[in-house]
């Protein structure tokens, strides 16, 4: 067999897809982890799961606040990580396995709905706008959202299946498409709902016979009517999710905020000065906007590629519409609000139709499909997000669970300490925090050396780092080395202290509890 | 007008002067006022050059030994390091330039010229358009760029200009044995040679596969094209082998034998000088192999690399030479010329182990290979990453051979420039700052080596490395270097008893006027090595009347003879070793095939236009 032969008989684009993503997913090699709002959740979320696997029936993370099924995390990919685990992967390696194999797998089944729907140059471009669209990027290595990361694989890789259904009516697809959606309600409930009107939409939009979309429809309320079923075991075991939308309003996106290069490592704060990346991406918005021009100026084309094109672009910009001020109401009204924590969560479903969209041009404008256009077009794309591939790396070790968690403000990671607990001699403790979410107060860290009766023998009560680092200032996920000396008096006994660690609100004299309901971690 | 652009641009190759036009913005910042003093060698390099010139300037045609390196007590550089870079920089300089400006000019000469030869390689093969983005590639990769503005590798830089003249001229030698093919392959071979030891020990190994590669795949052509079957096609296969494979290991050969003058000496007697300078410490390599993330990180920094993953130092290969290699996988599927589709699987290869062989997990192949490790860092094999992912980033838009009519796309392939130059735009950045010791000067010279603890290279038999010395303390005093190199202190006491007075001096010789009423010992503040002869002259500047023993003394391993008694005149120079005048002979030699072969080609062909 020759290699053009070759080529064409395995596709090689799919090749190619892995190879182009490759840039997404090497920071993923660094041999320790990346500081993201998330931190070490998901990691410790995995021993946890582990910890009963058989007997975790309904299980949702749900170490650092109690679960919301609509808003919160599903199991799915802390069971794909699971997997990873059986290949003897520790803790971390998994969790980034996952986010790894997200990538990949995301731009594979959007490079498969592209090449349907747009022929394979179209899709090799696709898959290269979503795997590398800013806002899939800024999910994995800024917010560190793991059930949203494997969420993008979700999206085209259900779609297709609703596709393929469409024109072919299989069981293979219908089962495909189910589960995939299923697997998508089990990643994240609520983005899983909104999508299901994306797929209602692309289905009524479809140039289908009028059966062929009532059977999709049909399927597309057995795929949801499984996927609320199998919350029934979370519902169970945590409570119905709360249906609350308190703070939802205040994190709609400014329209500069879309178009904006800037990129950041904080949360989403209300107002306009989040440095929480929000933008749609330079390339994915400047070639949807030509697949738009182009799709005006067509005379010639197929109409089947005119309106799936034209779907796409539209889906875009109520998208785009729905991530505004002005579409409060919209929300509010629909109850949508309730799916999700922030609006600007629906990004992930823009940059997807984005990516088809931009799919498209090279279906209007044939000559794109040569080559080294592809490879100017693909260089664009990634150039545009090379520079953000630069997480925060740490090499800080933990173990299968934090030290401890307090309140849902902040976690112990791990702790080291040198020098003997013996009257008279100096003790230096390393602290790692992590920060759980943004911090309004100014919290002492206090570090007591007591005896057995609970006298305190030494003790450094401080602000972290040394006054240079007040948890106000704390990041979500932020790792924050603190060390801390201290020299026992001595005049204490000689032996038998523990250390005492915690966190404090000096103007209240309030300790921070532990989940535990104690109020300090001692370290023996 | 539009006519005669169309009529010069029929006449000449404008791709050509495209790539040397398009090189403006890697050569720019050398062209702004001051020296990117930040630079990991750039003192290195600007005070080598210094002694180089030293050299030079009292006629000396080929130094060896560097008069002031580590605090005037001298070092054989040039004997254990490429000197090519520094005769280019030397020629700057003649022409009028100061040191800075003859560095940076051999800089920018080294970015035109990589870019041209790569250019030139890539064309003969997949057409001009493949010729320009190659070229561009290899001029603007992240390596090359961080190479000379960030690491400052002034020897290097010169090295890979030679790399895609090597690979052109052996593959046309293997294509195509004709002279002056033959005469090129030696030509660039040597030219590595002389360049820089590192690069020509990573590339010769790289180059013994291309060169398997490409005979054994010619053959397989040859043998293809005659009908034949079974065992008599393997016949054919090895008669071809043998025969397309003389004309590249002759070329090797006559290339090692022009670069005798360098290497022969180099590879014999760089165990004379402390190996643990070149090879320990940091220079360990097995602190600096390349994480995989690294690759691919836009990150970009002026600092040293460093155990672990934290270096301040890229590594990256480039996002969009990348970009183009992993198209390469699909240009193969369009490729019709066969010979085109071998050198673009070879190269993808190629591409694929080198990268390989920078993780850690190579190791096992490094310890395997101890020679290599004079290369210093696994990391510096991305150099030989720069001709793969050029040859491969060309491929995306090659045209087939002999094709006049397919201009590729052009509209594309000028995207693709745009794209290669912008990706690496912002990394253009040298760090031009104020040299700490002050402008340059020998007194510069000392202080930077006390201050840093560099340039202090010492010889096998130095087994207290020196911090400090005589030589240096009279330069800082009086601002130039003293004549005589003795150590006057150490002389046996009272004076008269053996006394010396400097007659003459060079940076490679003292004459002494020497009175001892009996034997005693003279030590020079010069490094013992091999080369180092002590004569007694017959007067002064006399005829030599016979040869003095020396020997090395102390711990610092200073040069020192055993005088006898009378009143003479005693002569120190550094001369030629045997394997020094092996390596010239084996040098003229060489370098009369050569001429030989052009003058014949040039006969051959007049007769022939006759």
């Amino acid at each position: 067999m020759t290699w053009p032969k070759l080529c064409r008989r395995l596709d090689l684009n799919l090749a190619l897809v892995v190879l182009l993503s490759v840039f997404a997913f090497a920071p993923l090699a660094y041999p320790g982890f990346f500081q993201s709002h998330s931190g070490f959740l998901p990691v410790f979320h995995l021993y946890d799961l582990e910890g009963g696997l058989w007997s975790n029936w309904g299980w949702v993370p749900h170490l650092a606040a109690y679960p919301n099924l609509l808003t919160g995390e599903g199991a799915v990919p802390y069971l794909v990580a699971e997997s990873l685990r059986w290949l003897a992967m520790d803790g971390v390696q998994a969790i980034k396995g996952v986010y790894a194999l997200g990538f990949v797998v995301s731009g594979l089944a959007a490079y498969l709905l592209g090449k349907r729907l747009f022929g394979a140059a179209g899709g090799l471009l696709a898959a290269v706008v979503y795997v590398y669209a800013p806002f899939h990027l800024a999910t994995v290595y800024v917010r560190g959202a793991f059930a949203e990361a494997w969420a993008f694989s979700l999206y085209p890789l259900a779609l297709l299946c609703w596709d393929l259904y469409l024109r072919d009516r299989r069981i293979l697809w219908a089962a495909s498409g189910v589960l995939a959606y299923a697997a998508l309600a089990s990643t994240s409930l609520g983005l899983a709902l909104v999508y299901a009107i994306f797929i209602f939409a692309f289905v009524l939009a479809a140039g289908a016979p009028r059966g062929a979309k009532s059977r999709a429809l049909l399927l597309l309320a057995a795929g949801v009517g499984l996927a609320l079923a199998l919350q029934v075991p979370s519902a169970i075991r945590y409570g119905l999710p709360s249906f609350s939308d308190a703070g939802f309003t205040e994190h709609f996106i400014y329209p500069f905020q879309l178009l904006s290069s800037g990129w950041g490592y904080g949360a989403s704060i209300q107002g306009w000065k989040d440095t929480l990346p929000l933008q749609l991406g330079l390339a994915a918005t400047g070639l949807t906007i030509v697949a738009g021009l182009l799709l005006a100026g067509q005379r010639r084309s197929i109409p089947q590629v005119v309106r799936t094109t034209c779907f796409f672009v539209a889906a875009t910009a109520v998208m785009v519409v729905l991530l505004l001020q002005p579409a409060s109401a919209l929300w509010q009204a629909s109850r949508l609000s309730l799916t999700m924590s922030y609006p600007w969560q629906l990004l992930s479903l823009a940059v997807f139709a984005m990516s088809m969209a931009s799919a498209a041009i090279i279906r209007l404008e044939p000559r794109l499909e040569r080559l080294p256009w592809q490879a100017v077009l693909v260089c664009l794309v990634i150039l545009e997000s090379y520079g953000y591939l630069t997480p925060r790396f740490t090499d800080v070790r933990v173990g299968g669970s934090p030290v401890a968690v307090l309140g849902d403000e902040a976690m112990l990671l791990s702790h080291e300490r040198e020098g003997p607990l013996r009257h008279g001699a100096t003790v230096r403790v390393t602290l790692h925090w992590q920060g759980l979410r943004p911090m309004e107060k100014d919290y002492t860290v206090f570090v007591h050396v007591v005896d057995e009766q609970g006298t305190i023998w030494a003790q450094d009560d401080s602000m972290p780092v040394g006054g240079e680092r007040p948890t106000s200032t704390w990041q979500a996920g932020e790792i924050v080395e603190d060390r801390h000396e201290v020299m026992i008096d001595v005049e204490g006994p000689r032996e038998g202290y523990v250390v005492e660690i915690g966190l404090y609100d000096q103007a209240s004299g309030t300790r921070l509890p532990l989940s535990s309901g104690a109020t300090a971690i001692i370290l023996e | 007008m539009i006519r005669s652009i169309k009529k010069i641009s029929h006449r000449h190759d404008t791709n050509l002067i495209l790539v040397a036009a398009l090189t403006v913005f890697a050569i720019a910042p050398l062209l702004q006022p001051g020296f990117f003093w930040g630079a990991h060698d750039a003192r290195h390099s600007v005070y080598f050059l210094y002694e180089f010139d030293r050299s030079i300037q009292e006629g000396i045609l080929y130094p060896r030994w560097s008069p002031d390196i580590t605090f005037g007590y001298g070092y054989p550089l040039f004997n254990i390091y490429g000197p090519l870079a520094f005769y280019l920089g030397e020629g700057f300089h003649l022409l009028g330039l100061n040191l800075l400006w003859s560095i940076k000019m051999v800089f920018a000469t080294s970015f035109v010229l990589s870019g041209l030869t790569m250019y030139l390689f890539v064309r003969r093969l997949m057409g001009r358009w493949a010729g320009l983005i190659a070229g561009l590639v290899y001029v603007y990769v992240p390596y090359h760029i961080g190479d000379i503005y960030v690491r400052g590798a002034f020897a290097e830089s010169v090295g890979l200009a030679f790399f895609p003249l090597i690979l052109w001229s052996f593959y046309e030698v293997v294509e195509h044995p004709r002279p002056v093919a033959f005469v090129a392959a030696a030509l660039s071979y040597s030219g590595l040679v002389f360049s820089h030891n590192g690069l020509l020990l990573l590339f010769s190994p790289f180059l013994g596969v291309y060169l398997v590669f490409l005979v054994v795949s010619r053959a397989w052509q040859d043998a293809r094209e005659v009908p034949s079957s079974g065992r008599g096609r393997w016949m054919l296969v090895a008669r071809s082998v043998a025969k397309r494979s003389w004309a590249p290991l002759a070329g090797l050969l006559l290339g090692l034998g022009l670069g005798a003058l360098f290497w022969l000496p180099m590879a014999l007697e760089f165990k004379y000088v402390r190996l643990d300078q070149w090879l320990g410490g940091y220079y360990d390599y097995r602190d600096d192999f390349v994480y995989f993330f690294q690759f691919f990180s836009p990150f970009w920094g002026h600092g040293l690399s460093r155990p672990g993953p934290s270096d301040d130092l890229s590594f990256q290969i480039g996002a969009v030479p990348i970009i183009l290699s992993v198209f390469s996988l699909a240009a193969l599927g369009r490729m019709r010329d066969k010979v085109q589709r071998r050198m673009t699987l070879f190269f993808q290869a190629s591409l694929v182990v080198m990268i390989f062989l920078m993780l850690s997990a190579s190791s096992a192949f490094w310890e395997l290979l101890p020679i290599v490790i004079f290369a210093q860092f696994p990391w510096r094999l991305l150099a030989l990453v720069m001709p793969c992912v050029a040859f491969l980033a060309g491929s995306v838009v090659a045209t087939s051979r002999g094709s006049n009519g397919e201009r590729g796309s052009p509209l594309a392939a000028w995207g693709l420039v745009i794209l290669i130059i912008f990706a690496s735009y912002t990394y253009l950045t040298p760090q031009i700052i104020e040299p700490a010791e002050g402008p340059v000067s020998l007194s510069g010279m000392m202080r930077f080596m006390q201050s840093s603890n560099q340039m202090t290279g010492s010889v096998a038999w130095t087994h207290e490395i020196p911090t400090w010395s005589p030589f240096a303390e009279y330069v800082m005093r009086e601002g130039e270097a003293p004549e005589v190199k003795v150590d006057l202190a150490a002389l046996p006491k009272p004076r008269r008893r053996l006394a010396v007075d400097l007659q003459g001096s060079s940076t490679i010789s003292q004459e002494l006027w020497v009175h001892a009423e009996e034997e005693g010992r003279v030590i020079f503040d010069i490094f013992y090595y091999p080369g180092w002869r002590a004569y007694i002259l017959d007067g002064l500047h006399g005829s030599i009347e016979s040869q003095l023993e020396v020997l090395p003394h102390g711990s610092i391993g200073r040069a020192s003879v055993w005088v006898p008694e009378g009143e003479y005149y005693l002569l120190l120079r550094f001369e030629d070793t045997p394997v020094r005048v092996l390596g010239q002979f084996l040098f003229v030699l060489s370098l009369l095939i050569v001429l030989a072969i052009l003058g014949w080609e040039v006969y051959r062909r007049s007769r022939r236009r006759r």
